[in-house]
């Protein structure tokens, strides 16, 4: 399933589990678009997972319609691009993110 | 018959100051307070006042307020209401968090993270001195835990000494201040409030829930530093830990400089007493 196959608006509950994943030019643009229509308040953050790819959670579809938080920048970006937008599981995206905290027996008890 | 000098004196709104400064931030940022929460805030801002630790705190959000943008605005960004300010205005919100990840009162109340949003206090790590600083998490209890992620955190990209944060242990088995790269102050219980500090070169205390004091008074392999970086909630550093994001419920954060014993256990009372009265009994 890619983003344009999806019709917005949709649903909070289902959102939060999946996540948006695109390729590092579709996250340039994202980034381009931010700066120059989005509000600095609210940033789309893409995260880099170990295959080059970036991801994010695609509860920021409920934010993307007039009034919602990125609404600015989203309604810029070129829906045709959409087919190149897949929608995974967040579990699965968070599953490839390098560098993690290691609980390696730092404690001092 | 003049007028009595009692009826021409204004009334008192009987809004704590910088519990009203906090709601007229948050209606310019777009959110809303209720009447029940700004009177929680203004009970806080007198505990506070009262305990005398209100100079301890440069940042604090209490995560209230109705709607999103509410919840962003920070209540303290200074030592003083009207001393120097610190930091951005609202945090920024990167993910970004939406307005389904937010409720402000009930069993689920608080910002929930998902292990990929972050908050940016722009309050840059440097503004304390490395032997002068806390940090504080306040998260809901009532929400399973993922072991390993940071609720706050400050370190830079090349030193080892400079990472500080409060992180999750194992899943569901309390939290950890980490100090450098290499120590630790572990609180083993179900707790749901560590605060983190180092009051001096090389001595450091956390509490858990205001009490459970842990302290550390050596570093051999390297005195703790500040970084210029930013302090960041749901996150230790962004662009250097990609997987330790938090997703927790995180329901109160602040930073700022070292306290007593006292001084902690008041602060964890009236954090508390906020949390109930929001009915978030977190």
């Amino acid at each position: 399933m890619t983003l344009a196959d999806l019709t917005l608006p949709v649903a909070y509950s289902w959102a939060v589990s999946q996540a948006l994943v695109f390729d590092a030019a579709l996250a340039a643009r994202l980034a381009e678009v931010q700066g120059q229509h989005g509000d600095p308040r609210h940033v789309p953050a893409p995260q880099r997972m170990k295959d080059g790819r970036y991801f994010l959670s695609a509860d920021i579809l409920t934010e993307c319609l007039p009034g919602g938080l990125v609404y600015g920048g989203f309604s810029r970006l070129d829906a045709a691009r959409f087919n190149d937008i897949e929608v995974l599981p967040l579990a699965d995206a968070l599953a490839l993110l390098p560098d993690r905290l290691d609980d390696d027996g730092s404690d001092d008890e | 018959m003049p007028m009595s000098p009692r009826l021409l004196r204004p009334i008192a709104s009987g809004v704590h100051p910088e519990a009203a400064a906090w709601r007229t931030a948050v209606v310019a940022n777009g959110g809303s307070v209720s009447s029940t929460t700004l009177k929680a805030v203004a009970a806080f801002c007198k505990a506070i006042d009262e305990a005398g630790i209100r100079d301890r705190f440069y940042r604090l959000n209490l995560f209230a307020g109705t709607g999103l943008s509410a919840c962003l605005v920070p209540l303290y960004r200074g030592q003083s209401r009207t001393g120097t300010q610190y930091g951005n205005t609202t945090d920024t919100n990167n993910g970004p968090f939406v307005s389904g990840d937010y409720a402000e009162t009930g069993a689920s109340g608080g910002l929930k993270g998902n292990a990929s949003k972050y908050l940016d206090t722009g309050l840059a790590g440097t503004t304390f001195s490395a032997g002068d600083r806390h940090c504080s998490a306040y998260w809901n209890a009532n929400a399973t835990l993922t072991g390993n992620r940071a609720f706050i955190g400050n370190t830079d990209t090349t030193s080892t000494t400079a990472w500080f944060d409060i992180h999750s242990r194992h899943t569901n088995a309390g939290s950890e201040a980490q100090l450098t790269q290499n120590y630790g102050l572990s609180h083993t219980s179900a707790n749901r409030h560590q605060l983190a500090q180092y009051i001096g070169a090389t001595s450091a205390v956390s509490y858990s829930d205001g009490g459970d004091k842990k302290t550390r008074d050596a570093f051999p392999l390297g005195s703790p530093t500040a970084s210029s970086t930013n302090w960041f909630v749901f996150s230790l550093n962004p662009s250097l830990f990609g997987g330790v994001r938090t997703d927790a419920r995180i329901c109160t954060y602040s930073i700022g400089l070292s306290m007593t014993d006292a001084n902690a256990l008041a602060f964890y009372n009236a954090v508390h007493a906020f949390q109930t009265a929001l009915t978030r009994q977190a």
